[in-house]
């Protein structure tokens, strides 16, 4: 897994950007992550509309951690759209929120969502989370054609 | 020697004997003939002797001055005669007085015009008793060659005639005193619905004397303008049609108020003119209780339809609040367990005295609200999810419990479950959060130090509103501190706790969600406790 792939962050809460992003540098992931902050901004980057045309800046990402409640456009949304598009059907989704209602979980799965997690109240084992993470989606696992092809 | 003369004489006698033979012969037959009347003739007087004899009237055949000829037997019954008298009796003998004169004088009047004369008198009859009757005198027809003019005199006993007349008029006053009892208007009214009779209730009723009631016109305006056109096409209707009629509407008192008035209308058909007998009855009460009821069932229902909405809203209210729960209400909370670990990791190189203590009961505090987060909205989900019941396999259930829970592992608590363990008729997930809660409650609220013992077994249970069908107990016992009488009344409901939670961790939800669970698959739930001898809680459910 190439280190310099980008990882998208869809998440609107802040401090959970900053925890997600501290429990990565403690369990070492040093890819580029890039934080949108609502479903509709997840949108334009993906699609490369306005500054996110610049793929050098803002190239495709090769994982997206994805909230469900998210202003504008929510999360389950947003990734309809991209399972709709040819062009991210393959790319991995992950869903990372507070809900553990199965409702919310059986409809992430139809979606198309790659994996399901929950945010934990406890930062210890959010950084066990973010571990597992690393160790599967970013290291053992091998991505699809479409993003080979493209990636370096 | 017979000469020519004598036998010219011969001849001639013998015709004139032969003509008077001839003569007598049609005299004879004459007679006969004669005879042969007169047999008809005495038959015909002998029946119309037995007419007259046998005749329930009275009759006496009498001269001008009242002397009698013959009379039948009613007419000596009549005046008290004793019968076959051979003495004269004139009926001038029973007259008294001015009657008398009277009664001659109509007599002369009778014999001159030849008219029939009729006259009702007091008779006193033979033994002084006194009879009102009709004197009913004819004379007799054509004029008798024979004898003076005759009279035929009726003597009609007025007594029943009297008796009947009085029956009838008392018979007419109770059925007046009847008719004005009845709690109602009875009328009677032409086919122009003008009434030609009332009875007193309607006065009483209305108001209006019943005077005014027959005047023309009368009805047709006391009828409610709204009701007036179909009243009296519906009447004019059963008129014609000659049918009975039973019809509700208002009528205007006298006094303004709007009476409601039930009327049954027959039609009756008397020497060719049809006219309507009736009965109204005031209607006025029930009319209204009627009125009340269906504004009282109207407001039912949309008391009904305002709680069915408001329930609506609620639920939805319900549902943005789990949501909410679920996703927004614990994000602050993680928020502050984060930078609680965050701070911790900054200043573990030279922390102050009590900053690691504050830091870990930040940490603590904010873990316990996550946790009371979850379980209220696991009561919720629980509350209101959609379930199918299926037969549950109770065994594979608790395996999987045992072997998901730490805190039930051999090495921390003796778990006893007694086998073979029957199918249930539940919802998975249900059952197994009901039975996961009761285990890990086992072992949780046991003294300090002790070693925890749960024993769960089930049994054929019998519930009273169980109805058909077996149901089963499941029974999970623990050597723990058990609960007072007080205290098990209100284990059940939300956020109760019996032990302090500075010992006991737990949010107080466990056994509402477990009663919830169970109510929801049409089970029961219950327990049985002494302080300090440990407690057995029960779950029932219908047996697969």
């Amino acid at each position: 897994m190439p280190t310099e792939s980008v990882i998208l962050l869809v998440e609107d809460d802040s401090n959970d950007v900053l925890f997600m992003k501290t429990a990565m540098e403690a369990v070492g992931i040093g890819n580029p992550v890039h934080e949108m902050g609502d479903g509709k901004q997840a949108i334009a980057y993906l699609s490369g509309t306005g500054k996110f045309s610049d793929r050098k800046q803002y190239p495709l990402p090769y994982l997206v951690l994805l909230d469900l409640k998210l202003p504008h456009i929510m999360g389950l949304d947003v990734l309809r759209w991209m399972r709709e598009k040819s062009d991210f059907r393959s790319t991995i989704v992950l869903v990372l929120t507070a809900s553990n209602d199965p409702s919310d979980i059986d409809a992430a799965y139809q979606a198309g969502a790659n994996g399901y997690l929950v945010k934990t109240s406890r930062f210890d084992k959010l950084q066990v989370v973010v571990q597992a993470i690393k160790d599967f989606w970013l290291t053992h696992n091998r991505p699809g054609s479409a993003f080979s092809e493209e990636g370096p | 020697m017979v000469s020519a003369v004598d036998v010219a004489l011969v001849s001639g006698y013998k015709d004139r004997i032969e003509e008077l033979e001839s003569s007598l012969a049609a005299y004879r037959d004459h007679v006969e003939r004669l005879n042969s009347s007169l047999v008809e003739l005495k038959q015909e007087r002998d029946h119309f002797s037995v007419l007259f004899e046998s005749n329930p009237s009275a009759y006496v055949v009498h001269d001008g001055a009242g002397f009698i000829s013959s009379m039948n037997v009613a007419a000596e019954t009549l005046l008290g005669i004793i019968p076959r008298q051979k003495v004269r009796i004139a009926l001038t003998q029973f007259i008294k007085g001015e009657n008398l004169v009277i009664w001659l004088k109509q007599l002369r009047q009778s014999a001159a015009t030849r008219q029939r004369t009729s006259f009702t008198l007091r008779l006193q009859k033979a033994h002084g008793q006194e009879l009102d009757v009709e004197v009913v005198t004819v004379p007799s027809p054509g004029s008798f060659r024979h004898g003076p003019l005759r009279f035929f005199t009726l003597l009609l006993d007025l007594r029943p005639r009297r008796e009947t007349e009085a029956a009838l008029k008392h018979a007419l006053r109770d059925y007046d005193r009847l008719i004005n009892m009845v709690e109602g208007i009875v009328w009677e009214a032409d086919s122009n619905h003008n009434f030609t009779f009332v009875s007193s209730y309607a006065e009483r009723l209305l108001g209006f004397p019943v005077a005014e009631w027959t005047r023309p016109d009368f009805w047709r305006n006391r009828i409610f303008v709204e009701d007036r056109e179909r009243v009296l096409s519906e009447l004019d209707l059963a008129m014609n049609e000659r049918r009975e009629l039973q019809i509700d509407y208002r009528v205007v008192a006298a006094d303004r108020r709007l009476v409601w008035l039930h009327d049954s209308v027959n039609v009756i058909e008397r020497r060719g003119e049809r006219k309507m007998l009736g009965l109204a009855i005031d209607i006025t009460d029930r009319r209204q209780a009627e009125e009340q009821l269906r504004e009282a069932h109207f407001n039912l229902e949309q008391r009904v339809a305002d709680r069915t909405t408001e329930l609506r809203y609620t639920v939805a209210d319900l549902e943005a609040f789990s949501y909410s729960l679920s996703h927004d209400m614990r994000a602050p909370i993680r928020a502050m367990q984060g930078y609680a670990v965050l701070l911790k990791g900054i200043l573990a190189d030279n922390p102050g005295p009590q900053v690691l203590d504050f830091l870990e009961r930040i940490m603590q505090g904010a873990e316990r609200l996550d946790l009371l987060v979850q379980d209220v909205l696991k009561y919720s989900r629980l509350a209101r999810a959609p379930i199918e019941l299926k037969p549950v396999p109770l065994e594979p259930l608790l395996n999987n419990i045992l072997s998901d829970y730490p805190v039930l592992a051999p090495s921390k608590a003796r778990v006893e479950i007694q086998q073979p363990l029957p199918v249930v008729y539940g919802h998975e997930a249900f059952v197994g959060q009901a039975l996961s809660n009761l285990l890990t409650n086992a072992v949780k609220f046991v003294p300090k130090g002790k070693p925890p013992k749960v024993r769960l077994w089930t049994e054929e249970a019998h519930p009273e509103s169980g109805g058909n069908g077996s149901w089963v107990r499941i029974w999970v016992e623990d050597n723990g501190l058990g609960i007072t009488p007080e205290d098990q009344k209100r284990i059940f409901r939300m956020f109760e706790r019996v032990y302090p939670k500075e010992q006991y961790e737990g949010t107080g939800m466990g056994l509402a969600i477990v009663q919830k669970a169970v109510e929801r698959m049409g089970g029961h739930v219950g327990v049985q406790s002494e302080p300090g001898a440990g407690s057995k809680f029960w779950i029932e459910l219908r047996q697969a």
